[in-house]
């Protein structure tokens, strides 16, 4: 199933599942599952930022060198 | 043909200063006359202009005269600054005294010797004066504010960059090349569209040529972005089409930014304080527009380096963000995942305590349960064996009590039965009486004349009854 995920969404997702863990609200039963979505959205999250940062470098270094 | 005949120049010139020198040497007069295109070299402390005298109405000059002052000269014109509080400048209609001199090569002139501090304002500064009032008081797109004035013109905002410029000026004018050249020559690339409109830019008169010019680069339609005025440089006299009232109007009701660059170090017109902007010569006009895209290009620049620096924070804070959500998930994880194995250790502990707590406490009651078992029969027996001694003692007693009570009823029936023997009763006195052999107790069926049997204790008596006599047996009541 391919989701449609932002940046935004999966942080907040991100930012929520630790909340649970932190708060131990979590069940030792999803722990696994909750862990494994982190890392999946922390690994989107990573992917997303760098090719956004190599992307904005790309635009700048075209904002610096208009010849080019 | 005969050669003609001449003399050299300074031979002239030697001839005219002695002509001069004749006339004038020695004497000096009190002269009415306007200062214009004034300077002062501060080190030598001398001062160069010219003595000007106007027309009775307007602004043409009628007569005109190169002057210097020094030494002494200079010492009054300090103490005439002092003494009016008036620099002494351009503009200023004063009462100087001179002397009249000649040099072959400088030409004639006037020395300043002396002036006269009552003559504080020059007539050119109460035309000028009188001409700015005149704007402010029919204009009402002209305010003076402070010092300066506020014009439509000077309200109007500058384009962010200024690309098309329409240049008023003349067309010998050096200046307007120096403009030119300064312009397509910056430093930093930019190009512009120059546009000239040729005029003449000096003398009164030719006001109206001016204005006209002006209008024109309003009716061509094109969106300018600014007016440039230029004028090369000159003597002060030229630049009065720059104070004429007409011109100072049009420029400050002028929709396009006027930006003027009229070559004049001393004085500042009324068209430069009518215009949006105005520098001191075309080449600062240039300057001064250059500079105005260049502070565009700065800004876009610095917004350039903003924006770079700002994504660079932004991506820092959100890999920080990411980097630290990360490391507390998995910390947190680890830590809830040992918390839990805790929990669990500490309930497997508790369920082995307790289970061994319960089977103690079963092992305790099946213990007493057993002792109690073991106990019970013992106790039953014995008690059981009491009650059958009991029982035993009882019966034994209950026994020996009835056979005594039996003996002593028996004993009490013997002695009744013995008391009760006829042959006791017979010994109490008490006779037995037979009738046909059976013991009677009731008279009843006897009768006078029946035999009876009386039986006593030691005898038998035969008798025969001679009467029956009935009573109620009260004799016996003995």
């Amino acid at each position: 199933m391919e989701e449609i995920l932002t940046y935004e969404a999966a942080l907040s997702e991100l930012t929520a599942i630790s909340k649970e863990i932190e708060s131990e609200e979590i069940s030792v039963d999803e722990l696994a599952s909750k862990l494994k979505r982190a890392s999946e959205l922390i690994e989107f999250c990573q992917t997303k930022l760098k090719n956004t940062e190599a992307e904005v470098n790309k635009i700048i270094s075209r904002m610096e060198n208009p010849e080019n | 043909m005969e050669p003609r005949q001449y003399i050299r120049l300074s031979v002239l010139n030697d001839m005219i200063h002695d002509t001069i020198s004749s006339r004038f040497e020695g004497q000096r007069f009190w002269v009415l006359a306007d200062i214009t295109n004034h300077s002062f070299k501060a080190d030598k402390k001398i001062h160069y202009f010219e003595l000007v005298e106007k027309a009775q109405n307007g602004n043409a000059i009628t007569a005109k005269m190169m002057g210097k002052s020094w030494g002494g000269g200079a010492i009054r014109i300090e103490e005439f600054e002092k003494n009016t509080g008036q620099t002494f400048t351009n503009n200023l209609h004063v009462l100087v005294q001179v002397s009249v001199d000649y040099h072959p090569l400088y030409g004639l002139s006037v020395s300043v010797l002396d002036i006269d501090s009552n003559f504080m304002l020059g007539i050119l500064e109460q035309q000028r004066n009188a001409t700015l009032e005149r704007l402010v008081r029919e204009n009402d797109y002209i305010q003076k504010i402070g010092d300066g004035y506020s014009t439509f013109n000077s309200r109007l905002q500058l384009p962010a960059v200024i690309q098309r410029v329409a240049v008023l000026s003349s067309s010998s004018s050096a200046g307007n090349e120096d403009f030119r050249h300064t312009m397509q020559h910056n430093n930093f690339g930019y190009v512009f569209q120059i546009d000239d409109y040729y005029t003449v830019v000096q003398g009164d008169n030719n006001a109206k040529l001016f204005l006209n010019k002006l209008i024109e680069i309003y009716n061509t339609g094109i969106p300018y972005d600014a007016v440039v005025i230029n004028r090369g440089g000159g003597s002060q006299s030229d630049f009065l089409i720059f104070d004429n009232y007409n011109i100072g109007r049009a420029v400050a009701k002028f929709p396009i930014p006027v930006i003027t660059g009229i070559g004049h170090q001393k004085n500042v017109s009324i068209t430069d304080l009518m215009a949006h902007t105005n520098t001191k010569t075309p080449t600062k006009a240039a300057e001064f527009i250059i500079a105005h895209n260049r502070s565009f290009e700065v800004e876009i620049l610095s917004l350039q380096q903003n924006i770079i620096i700002k994504s660079q924070q932004l991506f820092h804070v959100h890999y920080k963000e990411l980097n630290e959500l990360k490391n507390a998930i998995s910390r947190n994880t680890k830590e809830l995942i040992q918390m839990r194995g805790e929990e669990l250790t500490q309930t497997n502990q508790r369920i082995i305590s307790s289970s061994r707590a319960v089977l103690y406490g079963h092992q305790k009651t099946l213990i007493l349960t057993v002792h109690q078992l073991v106990q019970s029969p013992k106790m039953l027996f014995q008690q059981k064996k009491n009650d059958l001694l009991n029982l035993k003692n009882s019966i034994r007693n209950t026994t020996s009590e009835y056979l005594r009570h039996e003996k002593l009823t028996l004993e009490y029936h013997q002695k009744s039965i013995q008391m009760m023997s006829p042959h006791n009763i017979l010994r109490k006195g008490y006779a037995i009486v037979k009738v046909r052999e059976k013991i009677i107790s009731s008279a009843e069926n006897i009768k006078a004349g029946d035999e009876i049997e009386v039986i006593l204790k030691d005898a038998k008596l035969k008798s025969t009854v001679k009467e029956k006599i009935q009573y109620d047996g009260r004799d016996t009541n003995i």
